[in-house]
């Protein structure tokens, strides 16, 4: 049925998150070859990472006021699986946020100790739920690396499951948030292992960064159609975590050595981050999928953006050359029609909890795939626009998104693009050679 | 009847100016005779389109609205050289969106035809009481540099019809007048054929009309 089906497990082995750097063809010598040093880089600190913390189980809402400084997510999970919902854990949102727990797909007294043994003891009955797993003590990196695959793996062929998070009282949403299945998974494929509720006051407490201004002319007009969306985030949380960021960031350039403060593009990144996270969690993610996964998406012009729209036609013209060329005779390119789809990840097309779904697969499996995504888009209604005398007015905006029919023919049309272009395709949001490489115009074609 | 309506000739637009100055506010106002208070911004370039009369002819007015933050700069440049009409927009009530026109002046005399017409807009002209350009200060801006000038307000639709109609008019005069060459799709203005819609097959190609 699904054409997800034939990817072979060995993809999703990767110890970078985006299993899918690799093609399947390229698995028999699975190597790192295709990466840069840099990247390489990047993934020996990941494993790092997971190998300090050895345990995939994390997120308690670290409540504002807290006090700890760099308080690690191991040490909460510790606490609060050792008092489960007896009093005195540290302040009332975390107490909220066990009995959320409860109410939730497992209970906090069965989070540790029992899987732990089921699954590191006995062994012959591994976890099989994203709880199971996301509560499951990991010994070694192997561990680690494993249940990342699983996770990717499950994400993809069976989605996570829908939530019935507890709804609270307009008031407050934008206060307190119960922790969701999808912020964990997110942060575990973004690494994000710590967060430290001390520096996001700190960033805060510096006031206006240099692009406020900018910022504050943006943030309402962030998914400003969208109730749902208004209704969790309000626009003062956009405005502290872009702001923050913009402090954070000063001590962050790319590799290309362009700052980044903050684009046009980048509240709508964030806003997804806000609808699923607490604030902390949205911002340290947001922070860390900026640094790792896109940092050319937001510099001050846009390379990596424009490096992913070369690339969406040059693919587009392998993958259907015939809708290709008919957009080509209508002076459509992709810097016409799907600048905003590139830039945004996808997230500027409702509904958004259908963004989220694809998010949940582009954190998986890499950010790059965002631009066969938007491939995916357009074959979609191929037909309509192969009718169409005037395609524009259907690019104009495009139609409702649909994650699974979307994630499905992406996986189908990685398998079609040529290695070395596929290779640009996965650096291009955070490699700057790869902009020299697409001046060598239409190389594959 | 609307999609088979024929035109005399297509002129394109481009609107300019900082972001946040109302340009797609103007747009929707002058396209579907509306405002929408809650709307996202642009990213890059955004698109629409609607018929006008000018003495008699049917123009078909192609308008791209651009994004105004510096970092799609080079995107919106692109649209520079095909347009026949620029709407330069400001907000009277942001001072910095004026001081920033002479930029966007030279920016689209740099890349754009040497004949487009450009209209000098201050926008949000309902928001009297937070007024911190004057109206003489446009005026006086837009003659000093030989544009065209209105206020208008993309909320009550204020001098939208007239600002896009006028540059039409403008366009119009000099199309008469052999100012631009019209055999060139690239000057922003295309001539009419003469379509016979009902006999007009789905897949014919229009040219490299893209829109």
């Amino acid at each position: 049925m699904a054409p997800v089906l034939i990817l072979p497990p060995a993809l999703c082995l990767s110890p970078y998150g985006s299993a899918l750097h690799e093609k399947p063809s390229n698995l028999i010598n699975s190597s790192t070859t295709q990466l840069s040093s840099q990247q390489q880089n990047k993934m020996f600190r990941r494993s790092n990472t997971n190998l300090t913390t050895m345990r995939l189980n994390s997120e308690e809402n670290i409540p504002l006021s807290g006090t700890t400084n760099k308080q690690t997510i191991t040490e909460n999970k510790h606490k609060s699986s050792s008092k489960t919902q007896s009093s005195s854990s540290p302040g009332n949102l975390r107490q909220r946020s066990i009995a959320w727990t409860k109410n939730n797909i497992i209970t906090p007294a069965l989070s540790s100790a029992h899987l732990r043994r089921t699954f590191s003891q006995q062994n012959d009955k591994p976890p099989n739920t994203f709880e199971e797993i996301l509560n499951t003590t990991h010994r070694t990196e192997r561990e680690v690396k494993a249940s990342l695959s699983k996770l990717r793996r499950m994400v993809l062929i069976e989605g996570l499951p829908e939530e019935n998070l507890p709804k609270l009282a307009p008031s407050v949403q934008h206060l307190i948030r119960p922790t969701s299945l999808r912020s964990k998974i997110w942060k575990h494929f973004l690494g994000v292992y710590h967060v430290s509720a001390n520096e996001y006051v700190h960033l805060i407490k510096k006031g206006k960064s240099c692009v406020y201004d900018k910022v504050r002319n943006d943030t309402f007009r962030t998914l400003a159609t969208d109730k749902k969306f208004l209704e969790r985030v309000n626009e003062e949380m956009l405005i502290r975590v872009l702001n923050a960021l913009a402090w954070k960031m000063k001590s962050f350039s790319t590799c290309g050595n362009q700052p980044i403060t903050y684009v046009q593009g980048m509240n709508v990144l964030a806003a997804p981050f806000l609808f699923t996270m607490s604030e902390i969690d949205a911002f340290f993610s947001f922070a860390t999928f900026i640094q790792t996964c896109c940092p050319l998406y937001v510099t001050p012009t846009l390379q990596g953006v424009h490096c992913g729209l070369k690339l969406l036609d040059q693919c587009l013209q392998i993958l259907d050359p015939k809708l290709f060329n008919y957009l080509k005779s209508k002076n459509l390119t992709a810097e016409i029609y799907a600048l905003s789809s590139v830039l945004t990840l996808c997230a500027c097309t409702p509904p958004l909890e259908q963004v989220l779904k694809l998010w949940d697969f582009l954190f998986a499996y890499g950010v790059h795939l965002n631009i066969l995504c938007v491939i995916a888009q357009l074959i979609l209604i191929r037909d309509q626009l192969l009718e169409a005398q005037s395609p524009m007015k259907l690019l104009r905006t495009m139609p409702e998104l649909n994650a699974k029919s979307v994630i499905s023919l992406t996986v189908q049309l990685v398998q079609q693009i040529p290695d070395k272009l596929y290779d640009l395709l996965v650096r291009h949001p955070f490699d700057s050679s790869v902009e020299n490489a697409l001046k060598k115009k239409n190389q594959f074609t | 009847m609307s999609t088979n309506y024929t035109y005399d000739y297509i002129i394109k637009y481009i609107i300019i100016g900082d972001t946040g100055v109302g340009k797609s506010c103007l747009l929707l106002q002058f396209t579907d005779r509306r405002f929408q208070p809650a709307h996202d911004l642009t990213i890059g370039v955004e698109f629409g389109a609607r018929f006008v009369d000018v003495e008699g002819k049917k123009i078909k007015l192609q308008i791209w609205d651009t994004a105004g933050q510096e970092s799609f700069r080079s995107i919106t440049r692109s649209y520079y050289r095909g347009a026949a009409g620029a709407l330069l927009v400001y907000d009277i009530t942001r001072r910095e969106t004026f001081d920033h026109l002479l930029i966007w002046l030279e920016d689209a005399r740099q890349h754009s035809n040497s004949n487009t017409t450009i209209m000098l807009i201050g926008n949000k002209s309902d928001l009297e009481s937070k007024r911190a350009v004057s109206y003489a200060e446009g005026e006086a801006f837009a003659q000093q540099h030989g544009l065209f000038f209105m206020e208008t307000s993309a909320k009550t639709a204020d001098n939208v019809e007239e600002s896009f109609v006028d540059t039409a008019k403008d366009i119009y005069e000099k199309i008469k007048q052999g100012v631009f060459d019209v055999s060139n799709e690239s000057n922003g203005i295309k001539v009419g054929g003469h379509l016979q819609p009902k006999t007009l097959p789905l897949n014919t190609d229009n040219g490299n009309n893209c829109c």
